[in-house]
């Protein structure tokens, strides 16, 4: 059962050029579609602009897509509890001059829920508790609070509406190593106890790996290969997700990666056909004209590339993941 | 005395740094940000420094352009730069030593260049000999960066974070050809695959032009393929000095050991990842080992005493427990 089906989604953001000249038009999220299963995590990868955080502001109905639609447990109406959103940079989501227990009070008092103020004060106690912070932050200032202890304000307001879905863009991208792992667990165990469903948008490849069920890679808009998280990550196939994980730094390993040529085009104009043959180091001609459907695979793991059948030998240039 | 100790390096040593110590002055008295830091580097090495935030790298980084912020103060310690003490410098001789024979790469490329002037103009601003259009595009070409030749007249905004990091580089490496290059977190902001060529790049001038690097990250795998050695700092302290290699195959800190096994990479996926107890706040201030409060194997003395400095080889390590089996 599926709890979000989002299905061919398109963002495209229209620019005011001025004058007679026409609009310019952004092509952020093209033709994307997913679904996430009831108590799994998909994690969305890629670089800047690839268009994975568009996705999670359409996920949250913080913007509206241009085409497609977007189901909540199969229905197709906006419901502003279900899904929630944690957003990378825990400063700029708390209003820093109020406490911790009015951002904490503020989705109960929005939603109706647990009226009264006992009641609240209970709720508000109990979310504190799930994520591990004590009382004695009720009355504390985002000044200060650690980034790592003020994720967890931010994990703990998202909780407060009883949602199905968390929506997590880039939850760890601005903690320390030490920190980081503490989330990571947080996250992990509270999907378990609370039964929840996770979107994890992030370019951290390690955290994605650790924690997604299933992966989503994507390029300038569009998902090049998606599968089983542990199929991707060890054997992956599309020529971008190989260079994309090949650029991770392996840790105490001295291999420089493999290069890939120039940068990420501009999604005003994407490259036609497909939109990585620009820096593809398998591309061919027909790749500038032609572009690949996201095509299942035997394997269940889908990728667009117009030389699927070449791409099965194992890539000589993987990071050892042991 | 021993030929080669982490706090001398081999033959053609360029900077060493001896109990260098820096105070933050705040509200609520002096906050000892850098204490007891030394470690030498050679021409051409580059030593990568590591640790979370408020550790102290940055700070150290800064402090060897002597540019600290306003409320910070270096109170102890000595700066050796090519047999100069850049502490005991005048302020003119220090101006005369920045860009020319220390370089540095920030961290945010597009806050370190004027937005409201032309990227060719920003260039000749920092380098003599442009007009020379040979030299230019040796220059450009030299980052990778052959296509901007015909985009000079384009502002900042115009170019992505990493042909401005590029671009900054090529100003401070390439175009200067410094002894000494400072880079502070230099590949943070860029994007994975970007960061690759940027880390190629910075092996490959250090190759041609033989500058010695001190690189600042919090970022493991990053610091894993640039540096020839590594420190591992901890509130203000440098814990562990190794080569790169030693450093990730056999930590000698309790710190280090901690911060290697909290990475995901080392578990099982879906394996809870093992994390380090308790917090950093007030480490700074404290008088025994600063990690102390934190560590698995602490004893007593090692909350009352701050370790010395234990070096082995091109190895240093602050631990009271270093030499035991455990």
């Amino acid at each position: 059962m599926s709890v979000i089906s989002a299905e061919r989604l398109v963002k495209h953001y229209r620019i005011r050029s001025g004058g007679r000249r026409p609009d310019r038009v952004v092509h952020a999220v093209d033709d994307v579609s997913f679904e996430l299963a009831e108590g799994s995590t998909l994690a969305i990868v890629g670089e800047s602009g690839c268009g994975k955080s568009t996705i999670a502001r359409m996920l949250v109905r913080l913007t509206e897509p241009t085409a497609g639609r977007i189901l909540v447990q199969g229905r197709d109406t906006v419901d502003r509890r279900a899904v929630q959103f944690v957003s990378q940079n825990p400063w700029s989501a708390l209003n820093r001059r109020k406490s911790i227990r009015h951002a904490l009070e503020q989705p109960l008092a929005v939603h109706g829920l647990h009226p009264g103020r006992a009641a609240r004060a209970a709720r508000v106690r109990e979310l504190l508790d799930l994520v591990g912070l004590t009382e004695e932050y009720l009355d504390r200032r985002p000044g200060g609070v650690s980034g790592g202890e003020l994720q967890r304000v931010t994990v703990a307001r998202a909780l407060a509406v009883e949602p199905r879905v968390l929506v997590l863009d880039e939850p760890t991208a601005s903690l320390d190593v030490s920190v980081k792992a503490l989330l990571v667990n947080l996250l992990a165990d509270l999907r378990r106890r609370l039964g929840l469903s996770y979107v994890l948008i992030t370019h951290e490849i390690d955290i994605a790996r650790h924690l997604a069920d299933r992966v989503a890679v994507m390029y300038l808009g569009r998902i090049v290969e998606t599968g089983d998280a542990e199929q991707v990550f060890t054997d992956p196939r599309h020529p971008y997700t190989r260079a994309l994980l090949a650029a991770v730094p392996g840790i105490g390993s001295r291999e420089p990666a493999p290069l890939l040529r120039g940068e990420v085009p501009s999604a005003v104009s994407p490259p036609p056909g497909c939109r990585f043959h620009t820096r593809c180091p398998m591309a061919v001609d027909a790749c500038a004209r032609t572009e690949a459907a996201l095509e299942p695979g035997p394997d269940g793991r889908r990728v667009a590339c117009l030389r699927l059948d070449d791409l099965t030998a194992p890539p000589p240039f993987l990071n050892d993941p042991s | 005395m021993a030929a080669m100790t982490a706090a001398q390096s081999p033959a053609g040593q360029l900077l060493s740094v001896r109990d260098l110590a820096v105070v933050f002055r705040t509200r609520t008295g002096e906050v000892p940000a850098v204490r007891e830091v030394s470690f030498d580097l050679a021409r051409g090495e580059i030593f990568g420094l590591v640790g979370e935030s408020g550790s102290g790298k940055s700070t150290v980084l800064t402090a060897l352009t002597r540019m600290l912020a306003r409320n910070a103060r270096i109170t102890s310690g000595r700066i050796g730069f090519d047999g100069a003490d850049l502490l005991a410098l005048r302020e003119p001789a220090m101006r005369r030593l920045r860009g020319d024979r220390i370089g540095l790469i920030p961290q945010r490329p597009m806050t370190s260049l004027s937005p409201a002037t032309s990227i060719g103009r920003q260039l000749r601003w920092h380098l003599d000999g442009l007009d020379d259009a040979g030299r230019l595009k040796e220059l450009l070409g030299g980052v990778g960066l052959d296509a901007l030749l015909d985009r000079l007249d384009g502002y900042p905004f115009e170019f992505s974070g990493g042909q401005l990091q590029r671009l900054l580089i090529a100003v401070a490496a390439l175009g200067k050809q410094p002894d000494l290059l400072l880079a502070d977190e230099p590949t943070t902001t860029l994007d994975a695959t970007v960061q690759a060529q940027v880390l190629r790049l910075l092996l490959e001038l250090r190759d041609r032009v033989g500058s010695a690097m001190v690189f600042v990250t919090h970022d493991l795998g990053v610091i894993s393929q640039i540096s020839d050695r590594i420190g591992v700092m901890y509130a203000g302290r440098l814990v562990e000095v190794a080569p790169a290699r030693e450093l990730f195959a056999a930590p000698r800190h309790p710190y280090t050991r901690a911060l290697l096994e909290a990475i995901p990479v080392r578990h099982r996926r879906g394996e809870p990842l093992r994390t380090i107890p308790g917090t950093v706040t007030g480490a700074n201030r404290l008088s025994g080992c600063p990690f102390a409060p934190r560590c698995p194997i602490a004893l007593d003395l090692c909350r009352e005493e701050n370790p010395a400095p234990r070096e082995t080889g091109l190895s240093l390590v602050r631990c009271h427990r270093a030499g035991e089996d455990l």
